[in-house]
């Protein structure tokens, strides 16, 4: 059975695929040979997958129709959204911490102790290896700019 | 070509190259050996260190950690019957039998001496084919390689798991993310939307580590946070480790017979380690001469599979190398860190760059019989690390993989990409669509950008039809997707 999530992600797909081939269409004709032949490919291939897959496979879904999307990936897309938001307000390290700390708190349940040695630890590892011992230099967010 | 044969090793020889093949054997029985954690999340963490460096060491680290990764992903095979990684499905099925039995440090080093006898064989098959691939890539041009990559990309649809059409999907979006960035012919900016960071064109570092590192965490939490699992207790026992070297000799038929297997295996663009794994079980219950006891910890059932394991990655690197086609995902990423490099596989790789290839065969082989060595000695406490809970883990692994995108774009933009390829991947995930068809597709796009420019310079734009090898090898695409639909319904029809 062909979920109604499964086909919107089919459908997102065509989307950016002819958005693609749209945008290339504004491009010189050296520019856009390439992207229209790809885009041109993937349409064949999501054509292809449509009629043989789609239409052929009992269609599923509707109104009650459960989420793919068990409550522990919603809670991890929730904690990447805000490692990646952490991560360009504080920087780098002081953002690892911060998360390290919160996740182990509150999604693993550790107590605040173990959470905060971890939080430490690993962000300390990382300024030591990296900033240290490989002399990069890392992203110090966008508190530090301004 | 003997010359390319010993500078090749010469480079693979110099100390810095030596150690960082440690540091990647070292992490990647560690990462093959956690269980929910692949071989691809281990290339994912370090190819940004890698980009950092000269060509042979970043291939040492990276093929260190490759090999590597096949027998830690046995060890969890043999303790707690769960496979560190896909390729390591088979080995659960005598393995954990043997060491229920007392016999785990014999199992292990089953794993270990098979794996290395296997690598080898797989080494002296690409070794030994380079002569003739160099014949065959010369008599090629630009619209076959073209053409090729086209072929590539619907072998790897119609092996991956599910329908070959989201596989075909998968590779198209993959060259279609390849497309942005400044095109190289006339310097005009495409799907760049005025950011400076795309002007370069995605990299595909940040892409990997949020395809395969990020979307994998995800998993692992669903998988729970405190990982605690039951395991076999192991006891170190110089006997059992002796036994488990003499066992890959005892039963040699099975041990070359499911080398070679894995050797061909791997030569084909899309089939797996995990395939490998399950035929050469198959393989070695069959041609054994007690199939009875495959089941029950028989050491020709942990001998097949893991010795086609180490085997295919011969096999694999033929394509890749010779013709710029990657058979799987972890291929496509050593393709990337080539032309991050400026090495080009292809006729390059076999004329301009064969000491380079030598190097890649040397360090196969090398990281073979060292990470055996290592597999040996330190199997037993290695196997204490693998059950870090997945509450550390994810932590960890998600730090390294930010800090990684970052330092490899030396851009807030590596972060941005890596945290939206890892939702994409998750996604991919979810919905059944090949990772691995993704990834080739993105590696490929700009070569195959290169050979349709040069291909239409050189024989008009009606290339693929009017040039015999070009139009042959279109019909064999066509028979291959007409194939895997028909293949595809009468299973469903089957299964119904």
């Amino acid at each position: 059975m062909v979920s109604r999530w499964e086909r919107l992600f089919a459908l997102a797909i065509l989307v950016v695929t002819v958005g693609a081939a749209v945008l290339a269409l504004s491009l010189n004709p050296i520019a856009r040979r390439m992207p229209l032949m790809v885009a041109a490919y993937t349409l064949v291939c999501l054509a292809g997958y449509f009629f043989f897959e789609l239409r052929s496979r009992q269609a599923g879904g509707g109104q009650g129709e459960a989420s793919p999307f068990a409550a522990t990936d919603r809670r991890m897309l929730g904690w990447i959204l805000a490692f990646l938001g952490l991560v360009m307000t504080l920087g780098l390290i002081p953002g690892v911490a911060v998360f390290t700390i919160l996740f182990s708190r509150y999604e693993s349940r550790s107590s605040w102790r173990e959470s905060l040695v971890f939080g430490v630890g690993l962000s300390l590892a990382i300024w030591l290896t990296f900033s240290v011992a490989l002399n990069e230099s890392l992203y110090a967010g966008v508190l530090e700019l301004l | 070509m003997l010359e390319a044969a010993l500078q090749g090793m010469a480079f693979v020889l110099q100390p810095s190259a030596l150690a960082l093949m440690f540091v990647g054997i070292a992490i990647g029985i560690v990462f093959g050996g956690l269980p929910g954690l692949s071989g691809m999340t281990a290339l994912a963490v370090l190819i940004p260190f890698a980009a950092k460096m000269g060509p042979v060491d970043a291939l040492a680290l990276l093929l260190g950690s490759h090999v590597a990764v096949e027998f830690g992903g046995s060890i969890s095979a043999i303790l707690i019957n769960t496979p560190g990684t896909g390729q390591a499905v088979a080995t659960c099925f005598d393995g954990y039998p043997m060491a229920q039995k007392g016999e785990a440090a014999r199992a292990l080093s089953i794993s270990a001496m098979a794996s290395a006898v296997g690598g080898l064989i797989g080494f002296l098959v690409l070794v030994l084919s380079l002569p003739i691939m160099r014949e065959i890539v010369l008599a090629l041009s630009a619209p076959e390689y073209f053409i090729m990559a086209f072929l590539g990309l619907t072998f790897i649809a119609l092996l991956s798991e599910g329908s070959i059409w989201k596989g075909l999907v998968a590779g198209g979006l993959g060259l279609m993310v390849a497309m942005v960035g400044v095109d190289p012919v006339s310097s005009v900016p495409r799907y760049t939307f005025g950011w400076l960071y795309l002007f370069d064109g995605l990299d595909i570092i940040p892409v990997v580590v949020g395809f395969f590192a990020v979307a994998q965490m995800i998993e692992l939490a669903r998988e729970g946070l405190s990982g605690s699992v039951s395991q076999v207790e192991v006891k170190p026992s110089l006997s059992q480790v002796w036994q488990g070297i003499k066992d890959t000799f005892i039963y040699w038929k099975v041990t070359v017979a499911t080398s070679g297997l894995g050797v061909l295996i791997g030569f084909v663009p899309g089939l797996g380690g995990t395939v490998a794994n399950v035929m050469a079980y198959a393989l070695g219950k069959r041609i054994s001469d007690h199939p009875e006891e495959f089941g029950h910890g028989a050491p020709d059932g942990i001998i097949g599979p893991e010795a086609a394991n180490n085997s295919k990655e011969g096999g694999a690197l033929i394509p890749t190398i010779a013709f710029g086609i990657p058979g799987s995902a972890s291929m496509a990423i050593f393709m990337g860190v080539f032309i991050m490099m400026g090495i080009v596989p292809g006729p390059e790789m076999l004329t301009k760059h064969l000491d380079i290839t030598f190097s890649l065969a040397w360090i196969v082989a090398l990281a073979n019989v060292f990470s055996t060595i290592i597999g040996l000695v330190m199997a037993v406490y290695i196997a204490k690390i693998t059950f870090l809970p997945n509450r550390y883990l994810i932590p960890i692994v998600m730090a390294l993989a930010v800090v990684g995108a970052y330092v490899s774009a030396d851009d807030v933009g590596g972060i941005v990409t890596a945290i939206f390829f890892g939702f994409v991947g998750y996604a991919f995930k979810r919905f059944k669509y090949p990772k691995a068809s993704f990834i080739v597709g993105m590696v490929l796009g700009n070569v195959v950008e290169r050979y349709l420019h040069l291909a239409s310079a050189m024989y008009g734009d009606l290339f693929f039809v009017t040039r015999p090898i070009s139009l042959g090898i279109i019909l064999v695409i066509l028979a291959v997707i007409i194939w895997g639909v028909l293949h595809g319904r009468s299973r469903k029809a089957a299964q119904a």
